[in-house]
């Protein structure tokens, strides 16, 4: 089937193949240049801030609705700052959703906030086609039942109240009855809330974040049997008693269960019903009760602009947000392009330290209590030896790779899993247990009656500092007990396969962060893969603590059962802590709003976890003031 | 030339089965799936719910066959990272700016690069020669998306005189700028290097020699002579050139934020969106597979000694 090309004379002409070899040259190089190692940072720098949270399981609690109605204070540094015109503009300044914007308020074409982030159609963790594939703006289209403040509280959201039955069984969360979607169809309503659980549990919807409600997590009712198929969805744990009445069941007692709701958020039942999930996806058919509706939709684009129907405390200041999916954020934050980036790079954190303007931007926070780890599958040899694992153990140095590679700034040691400030932490209690002994791991070692040449120590690839820790670490093992590493690098979807497959990766380096402020989601990872844990580890009496722990709501007895748990999961030397990751962000000085304020934990200023979603209360609340009026921004 | 193009063709649909297949398996082979478990292992219902959902659940080759069969109908399927929508529909909205950034890009770089290579053979191991040839050695060596980086370092970030990034053909052209400067540059320095090579190969013919030695201007003899016999090497870079600016580039979309088919492609193998890429893949074999057939043919038109056989 092959061509043939003849031709008298062909000395001149190259043939196609030589032509292509020299246009390949140039991709060749890509790849070599592309697979360079990312050099380890050289010094430390400053602090992490961390500060304690409430240990206490979230309990029925009444409150009212806090979202902030009432437009900021100008501060006295900007109100000195702002241009005159800016502020003769500004002083009785209403946007287009008629709200009177801040006395220090920026022309209302300056209020635009612009991220870096995946122009993904799912406006909602419920549309896409996973939760963990969201858009940078994403999740502002409707208020969740709860949400979390900077001090990681859990406020009103959707529900102003919330109560639990006597057998702990059943939740009564009282509805706000004066959140309109912007169709004009009603308002947000229990049955949105009904209409959402049920498309989460249908199977021929094909979600994957259906651990979260299911048993072992959020408990909700016939969640998992209507997933399995063996009942209808109708019959999931959710109903109402009247239209602003929500009734939650769930198959165990599950006192966190207001700390997870802050990922319940609404569809529109009425517009579920007749465009399918994806009705926020297009601009003619989108509905939305939050500050935003989605304007337009590009892959390589995403704009959402004031709700105008907005309740008057959901109603937002800014006019309109666009996300772009940067390939280099950190050059678009510095061309004035987005106005706050995430620093995760040594190399980025290099420049902030060294830069007196973004330096002075940069506010380090706890984020989402993230903890880096190594992991053995127990079950393969020879990491089911545990005096050999105890030696390797011993042997990785995280105060030094926090010093020199993480970064202070980026990071702590981790001596546990939960991160100091997340409830349950216990990091004095567990520091004595993996510590860094080269001396005792060589002893550990000849004791293990191991003896082995060569290992292999994969990682997940999406943390730029992976490649010089794994490096360092390799390099103590060699060192220390003269076996060779070998690391291996792999993108997500193929890590995660490969660690929840049989055989799994004997030894990897992966992070966990929270989905819920609750210790039973941090250490639910390690209740072993066959219970829906991450890892082959498997303890009985761990898993008998979690269990009792996690019903439970008297203090402190909860949190010493977790407290008991995390021990016994260090002291198994299955799992090897390396640090608690801190989030670098960088933020624009002119944006302003109760959100950038320190809190108690996040005691810098700058908008801590979760950021611009409805889980927190400030998307309504932030502005752009007329200090960018002196900054060269970009409005694309 | 009927006998050549009915065995190309045969050829040209054996490619096509050859190349869907071998890529069908290949995502087949790789771990992972339309599906996240970076945080937590999916629950072995919802798992299944996936699977079935996405017709993931038949053995490969039958999803193999169905996909080819409706593919043959012009059906690829729905995307499976977004939701809900066709990925043609998806394709035919990327691909009018994959063919802008390529049209704009070739149209200043294959001209330039020519005449490069020309005026470089022309004053053969001299100065220019020697700036030309280090010129498309650089151009040629470093890749776009390392040219991307420090382009826009350099002219979005320290100076500002363009975006960063972004792409509105209609709105801003200024956004058009780098990018088109930076996928063109690649073309500029392959085709100077190979314009030069061919103007020396054929500025040392015989024919030439003797149109010289009747007298025949230098300007005559290699604009009716020279160049008229470097259009077959001309056309057999033309065509990869032009395949590669109409499948788009990766590299330089993903950079500069464009929503082209490159961007595209790149993100549907991140995401393991099975669909997009077998379409995308089928597509650029498509347009390859017929570009180098109107290349063969162009060869006779250009060159009557060339026979097709």
């Amino acid at each position: 089937m092959s061509s043939h090309i003849s031709r008298t004379s062909s000395k001149m002409v190259l043939t196609r193949r030589q032509m292509l070899k020299v246009l390949g040259a140039s991709g060749a190089t890509a790849a070599l240049v592309a697979c360079g190692a990312a050099a380890p940072a050289a010094t430390a720098t400053t602090a992490p801030t961390t500060a304690p949270t409430s240990t206490s399981a979230a309990t029925p609690t009444s409150a009212s609705t806090t979202a902030s109605a009432t437009a900021p204070a100008a501060t006295a540094t900007s109100a000195a700052t702002a241009t005159s015109a800016a502020t003769a503009t500004s002083a009785a300044l209403k946007n287009s959703g008629g709200k009177l914007m801040p006395a220090d308020a920026a022309p209302l074409n300056q209020q635009v906030y612009q991220v870096s982030g995946a122009a993904s159609p799912g406006t909602d963790g419920q549309i896409t086609g996973s939760v963990y594939d969201r858009s940078g703006i994403s999740d502002i289209y409707d208020i969740p039942l709860t949400r979390i403040d900077h001090d990681f509280n859990i406020v009103p959201g959707a529900a102003t109240s919330w109560n639990i039955s006597k057998d702990g069984l059943t939740w009564t969360f009282k509805l706000r009855n004066d959140l309109p979607w912007s169709d004009g169809s009603g308002n947000e309503n229990a049955d949105d809330f009904i209409a959402t659980m049920q498309h989460m549990a249908d199977p021929a919807t094909g979600y994957d974040f259906t651990w979260y409600w299911d048993k072992g997590a959020g408990n909700i009712k016939n969640f998992g049997e209507a997933l399995a198929k063996k009942v209808p969805v109708s019959q999931v744990g959710v109903s109402k008693t009247d239209e602003y009445t929500l009734l939650v069941q769930t198959s165990e007692v599950t006192p966190y269960l207001p700390r997870m709701t802050i990922y319940y958020m609404p569809f529109n039942a009425k517009a579920l019903k007749a465009h399918g999930p994806q009705y926020m996806t297009n601009p003619a058919t989108c509905v939305s009760s939050g500050p935003f509706v989605v304007t337009s939709w590009s892959p390589t684009r995403f704009e959402a602009a004031i709700n105008t129907k907005a309740a008057p405390d959901v109603m937002p200041y800014i006019e309109k947000l666009t996300a772009v999916p940067y390939q280099n954020a950190f050059q678009a934050y510095q061309a004035g392009q987005i106005d706050s980036y995430g620093v995760t790079t040594a190399a980025d954190i290099e420049t902030v330290i060294n830069s007196p303007t973004l330096s002075k931007q940069a506010t380090p926070d706890v984020g989402d209590f993230r903890t880096d780890y190594y992991f053995f599958d127990v079950t393969q040899k020879p990491y089911d030896n545990k005096t050999f694992r105890e030696a390797l153990g011993h042997l990785l140095d995280r105060v030094n790779i926090v010093k020199n590679i993480v970064r202070p700034i980026l990071g702590r040691p981790a001596y546990g899993f939960l991160a100091p400030g997340f409830p349950a932490s216990n990091e004095e209690a567990l520091k004595n247990i993996q510590t860094y002994d080269p001396t005792l791991a060589k002893q550990l070692y000849k004791q293990s009656g191991v003896n082995v040449s060569n290992l292999t120590m994969t990682y997940r690839n999406d943390n730029p500092l992976y490649p010089a820790i794994c490096a360092t670490y390799a390099d103590a093992i060699k060192t220390n007990l003269g076996i060779n590493v070998e690391i291996k690098s792999l993108d997500g979807k193929t890590f995660t396969a490969e660690t929840l497959a049989t055989p799994s990766i004997p030894f990897g380096c992966v992070s966990y962060g929270m989905d819920y402020l609750d210790p039973s989601d941090m250490l639910g990872v390690f209740k072993g893969s066959k219970e829906g844990g991450r890892h082959t580890w498997n303890n009985t009496q761990y898993q008998q603590l979690l269990a009792k722990a996690g019903p439970m709501t008297q203090e402190p007895e909860r949190t010493q059962l977790y407290q008991q748990a995390e021990k016994i999961l260090t002291e198994s030397f299955a799992f090897i802590w390396i640090y608690h990751r801190t989030l670098v962000n960088l933020w624009k000085p002119y944006l302003k709003g109760p959100g950038f304020l320190p809190g108690k934990v996040n005691t810098n200023p700058g908008w801590a976890w979760p950021g611009l979603g409805a889980f927190d209360p400030y998307p309504s609340s932030f502005y752009i003031s007329n200090e960018v009026l002196k900054e060269t921004r970009t409005i694309v | 030339m009927t006998r050549y193009l009915l065995q190309r063709l045969l050829g040209f649909v054996f490619v096509i089965l050859v190349v869907s297949f071998i890529t069908f398996f290949l995502m087949w082979k790789t771990p992972g799936g339309p599906f996240d478990e970076t945080n937590m292992p999916l629950e072995p219902a919802a798992k299944a719910n996936i699977i079935a959902k996405y017709g993931l659940n038949q053995p490969f080759y039958v999803q193999w066959a169905k996909y080819m069969i409706a593919a043959v109908h012009g059906d690829f399927g729905y995307s499976f990272k977004y939701p809900g929508q066709k990925v043609t529909t998806l394709f035919f909205q990327y691909w009018p700016n994959s063919l802008l950034l390529g049209g704009l890009a070739v149209l200043w770089s294959f001209p330039l690069g020519a005449v490069l290579g020309i005026v470089a053979a022309l004053h053969r191991n001299r100065f220019l020669d020697q700036i030309i040839t280090v010129f498309a050695l650089i151009t040629v060596t470093l890749p776009s998306f390392a040219l991307a980086f420090f382009a826009l370092a350099i002219f979005a970030v320290d100076l500002r005189w363009f975006p960063y990034g972004g792409w509105n053909p209609s709105g801003d052209p200024k956004t058009l700028v780098l990018p088109v400067i930076i996928f063109g540059l690649g073309t500029v320095g392959s085709l100077a290097r190979y314009m030069r090579h061919g103007m020396l190969d054929v500025l040392g013919q015989d024919y030439i020699r003797t149109a010289r030695a009747k007298g025949v201007s230098r300007t005559k003899v290699i604009v009716k002579h020279a160049m008229r016999n470097m259009l077959v090497p001309i056309v057999t870079i033309f065509g990869p050139v032009l395949t590669n600016a109409i499948t788009g580039s990766a590299f330089v979309e993903e950079w500069f934020v464009i929503p082209g088919i490159g961007h595209f492609y790149l993100d549907s193998i991140t995401n393991r969106d099975y669909p997009v890429i077998m379409a995308s893949v089928l597509i650029i074999a498509v347009i390859l597979t017929l570009t180098y057939l109107l290349t063969d043919i162009a060869y006779t038109i250009l060159d009557p000694r060339i026979r097709l056989t």
